[in-house]
């Protein structure tokens, strides 16, 4: 629980700090779509609002990242798991905040945010079976007797 | 296992220690306490099976320590049998061995390993003596890797 609450605590923090850089390489000089601040009343209120939200979007992300130590949970599913919690929630967040214009923008940066976790399964998933194809030679010459050869024998009557 | 009755003879003529054991043969109870009193049990596991009767494993035999609930299982090519001891206690006992902690529920016997593979949906899978196959942990395969060296480096 306490490696949940750190990372979920440098989570808050990144994900303020991404998302005003982001921000301002995407608007220029404003952090805050000016619809939202229309929404809010104030622009103050809607930095703060926004700067909130993806903190807690940023604590969210990175505090499930605990689910990747889940010993007998598999891989495929655990990244599965970890990209429906970043993903189900963005929709709504970029809708609210007006980070995507359109439904089509949202639609496509979901798609980036999928293709990107399945591009670092496969990452991972390579490094694995590369560590298990060592393992196996390490075996066979630790314990050269433990290889077994199966062979298929007629018996003819 | 086998009620035992301990009866002390004093006698002065004796310089050294006789012990001297009765029963009707010599079967695993009567193995078992001559290790004992030799002490010859550092590499054996006393173990019960199914029908409760008291048994010696000798370590090069096990496949997998494994535990299921409150229940620690000890299996081998042989069969499967119970023991009284926690996995932390017998993983102390069988780490100067070539037993590794594959996840919090087993330690294997990487002597009995066949082979690893790692499917698809991303699970460490060891086949092992006899036809049996079990899981490592993903965070556990660095201390297969340190034992596997470890016994390269002896031979």
């Amino acid at each position: 629980m306490k490696k949940v609450f750190k990372l979920a605590g440098m989570g808050f923090l990144l994900g303020m700090a991404i998302c005003n850089v982001i921000c301002l390489l995407c608007g220029g000089a404003d952090l805050v779509d000016s619809e939202l601040v229309e929404k809010i009343g104030s622009e103050e209120k809607a930095i703060l609002i926004q700067m909130l939200l993806a903190g807690i979007y940023g604590a969210v992300n990175m505090g499930t990242t605990v689910l990747y130590d889940a010993e007998r949970m598999p891989l495929a599913l655990v990244s599965f798991i970890h990209c429906m919690i970043c993903i189900v929630p963005f929709i709504p967040l970029s809708v609210f905040l007006g980070w995507t214009d359109n439904l089509k923008t949202t639609l496509i940066i979901t798609s980036i945010q999928i293709a990107a976790y399945f591009m670092i399964w496969l990452i991972i998933y390579m490094l694995y079976r590369k560590e298990i194809n060592k393992l196996n030679e390490m075996q066979k010459q630790a314990f050269p007797h433990s290889e077994t050869e199966v062979t298929d024998e007629k018996i003819r009557a | 296992m086998k009620k035992i009755k301990i009866l002390f003879t004093e006698d002065t003529s004796l310089k050294d220690i006789e012990v001297v054991i009765k029963a009707s043969g010599r079967d695993e109870d009567v193995a078992a306490l001559i290790d004992r009193i030799t002490g010859n049990t550092k590499d054996m596991l006393t173990v019960t099976d199914a029908d409760g009767k008291m048994l010696r494993i000798d370590f090069k035999d096990i496949v997998i320590v494994s535990v299921s609930g409150k229940q620690v299982e000890v299996v081998t090519e042989a069969g499967r049998y119970q023991i009284r001891q926690t996995l932390q206690s017998l993983e102390e006992r069988l780490e100067a061995k070539n037993f590794v902690r594959i996840s919090r529920y087993e330690i294997v016997n990487l002597e009995k390993v066949v082979r690893y593979d790692f499917s698809l949906v991303g699970t460490v899978r060891l086949e092992l003596a006899n036809g049996l196959e079990t899981w490592a942990s993903r965070r556990n395969i660095p201390m297969i890797r340190k034992k596997l060296t470890e016994r390269r480096e002896q031979l």
